[in-house]
């Protein structure tokens, strides 16, 4: 898993490809590299991770700023670090 | 750590977090699958091209030669079904794998706009016969989205049996487990089994065995594991053409036949009925468990704060495996015992409903209801590992930590009956539980215990209902 600092205080993990629950687990492993109110965008694919990502998100006390999806069935998840 | 857990898949060019573990690979049923196949029902209705209604298994009756053709055809606008092949053929049924690129996964149009041209080569054919089986699962490789057909043809007198066809597939079971693991590959074809078991189905059974795999010593050593296993068992092997993907399915299309009547009879439920599983189910969450805390120390730090060390967590990920793939054929005798023969009624002393646990977990008893048009009251959920399978859900690894593979099974069976049916389970080794009873018929519902919330995330199903 690669984290990819594209501006200040904004990262990108592209998890393209895994399945669950694997989104979840790279997305908590990302999340802990991050200081508090930096940006996490989380690109997946694997349709069940759209719920249980934004969800284990949540229940870690981060905030979902934004979910778009970009491409058919190609999602980006933003989350601002607590 | 993982990459040396990994290693013998990376040595492959094979990444193991893009393949799912056990039945989670399939596509969502109720959201694509079962209206892609209503639509498909309508638009073919009267071509000649028949489609079963939702059984778990195809069931015909059977003749003196049964005879399999496995293709293998493109999907989309790439669909290359050759009709005059079908007539040759002359199929009576087919059961089919369907290997789908995940962006047309989650939409049932989608969906059918890949499917549906393979079917409509196929009626041009003008053959009729029924599409008995399918089963979908997910690929990440846009390239190989394909079809597996298995025609089956019957020739010569009709018998007094039923044969019975079945095809399923996974992934991996165990990921840190070697990629051609000799019990991975017999759990996947237990797993397929499964579904002729339930139904007490445990004569003349044979394998086609569906590997999808590219890498040629592996595929080998997968091909000589399932040989043996069939060898082991008596069981007859198929041999069939196998597919070269990129991303490996392990699986199979398996047939049997019995004298006995299959117990799909949800009419002949009636109130005051036992439910019985034949054992604790949830095989799926110590293997998703132990599997992420060796990925994410975190995790791992977090289950041994629950309570649960490592060492605890592999010895139930090993159980669970050791289960996955041992075949349920002693339960399967246990059940054809209890059945009707061929031409006979359904009376008290015979199991009238059966089904496999595995993939649905608790939602199982949602389906039986639902076939019963019957109220069902669930008192316990055994499971394998109850703390791992709260631990799963609570931190969203699955939101059904009830789900396994190759699992336990289901039976609804008559008051009168029950305890020599729990006898008879015990006397071959299983520990089989009465979980609950039907309470009445006419309306399909089913009422489960409050701690279902510790295992099974946004509950989803308009009939099951939680009691306070």
């Amino acid at each position: 898993m690669n984290i990819k600092k594209f501006s200040n205080g904004k990262y990108l993990v592209d998890l393209k490809g895994l399945v669950c629950p694997y989104p979840v687990l790279f997305t908590k492993r990302a999340l802990e590299k991050l200081k508090s109110g930096e940006i996490l965008e989380i690109v997946i694919d694997n349709p069940p991770s759209l719920d249980t990502v934004p969800e284990a998100v949540k229940a870690s006390g981060h905030e979902i700023v934004e979910v778009i999806e970009m491409e058919p069935s190609v999602w980006k998840i933003s989350v601002r670090k607590r | 750590m993982e990459s040396d857990v990994f290693e013998k898949y990376n040595n492959v060019g094979v990444n193991p977090l893009e393949l799912a573990c056990g039945c989670a690979v399939k596509v969502d049923l109720y959201d694509v699958v079962y209206p892609a196949i209503g639509e498909l029902r309508n638009k073919f209705r009267g071509s000649g091209l028949e489609f079963s209604p939702r059984n778990d298994a195809e069931i015909v009756r059977a003749k003196e030669i049964i005879e399999i053709h496995r293709r293998i055809y493109a999907l989309g606008d790439k669909a290359n079904v050759d009709p005059e092949d079908v007539r040759r053929i002359d199929p009576v049924t087919c059961v089919a794998l369907f290997q789908v690129f995940q962006q047309y996964a989650n939409d049932h149009s989608r969906f059918m706009k890949l499917v549906e041209p393979v079917y409509s080569e196929i009626v041009e054919s003008g053959v009729r016969f029924r599409f008995g089986k399918g089963h979908s699962i997910i690929t990440t490789s846009p390239y190989e989205s394909i079809a597996i057909f298995d025609f089956i043809s019957l020739k010569g007198r009709d018998l007094d049996k039923f044969l019975v066809v079945n095809n399923d597939t996974i992934n991996i079971i165990d990921p840190t487990a070697g990629i051609d693991d000799r019990r991975q590959v017999i759990g996947a074809i237990c797993n397929a089994l499964n579904d002729l078991f339930v139904l007490g189905v445990c004569d003349e059974i044979q394998i086609a065995p569906l590997i999808g795999f590219s890498e040629s010593d592996v595929r080998k050593n997968i091909l000589e594991h399932a040989k043996e296993f069939i060898k082991e068992n008596n069981f007859r092997l198929l041999e069939v053409p196998q597919y070269n993907s990129s991303r490996l399915f392990l699986g199979a299309t398996v047939l049997g036949t019995s004298e006995k009547q299959p117990p799909v009879r949800g009419e002949f439920v009636e109130a005051g009925m036992k439910v019985i599983v034949t054992r604790s189910f949830g095989e799926l969450s110590p293997i998703t468990v132990y599997v992420s805390s060796i990925i994410n120390d975190e995790i791992r730090s977090e289950v041994e704060r629950f309570g649960i060390s490592l060492d605890e967590l592999k010895k139930e990920k090993d159980r669970a495996v050791g289960l996955i793939s041992s075949p349920n054929l002693k339960a399967a005798k246990v059940i054809n015992k209890y059945l009707p023969k061929i031409g006979e009624r359904f009376k008290e002393e015979h199991i009238p409903l059966a089904s496999d646990i595995s993939g649905p977990g608790i939602y199982i008893f949602a389906e039986m209801a639902e076939k019963a048009n019957a109220s069902i009251e669930i008192d316990e959920i055994p499971l394998l590992s109850p703390e791992i399978s709260e631990y799963a859900n609570r931190t969203f690894l699955m939101t059904n930590s009830t789900a396994g593979t190759n699992g336990a099974f289901c039976l609804i069976t008559p008051d009168s009956i029950c305890d020599d049916v729990i006898d008879d389970l015990k006397k071959v080794g299983y520990s089989p539980h009465i979980i609950g009873s039907v309470k009445g018929k006419g309306e399909a519902k089913v009422k489960m215990p409050k701690e279902l919330l510790k295992y099974v995330r946004n509950i989803n199903h308009p009939i099951l209902e939680v009691n306070d």
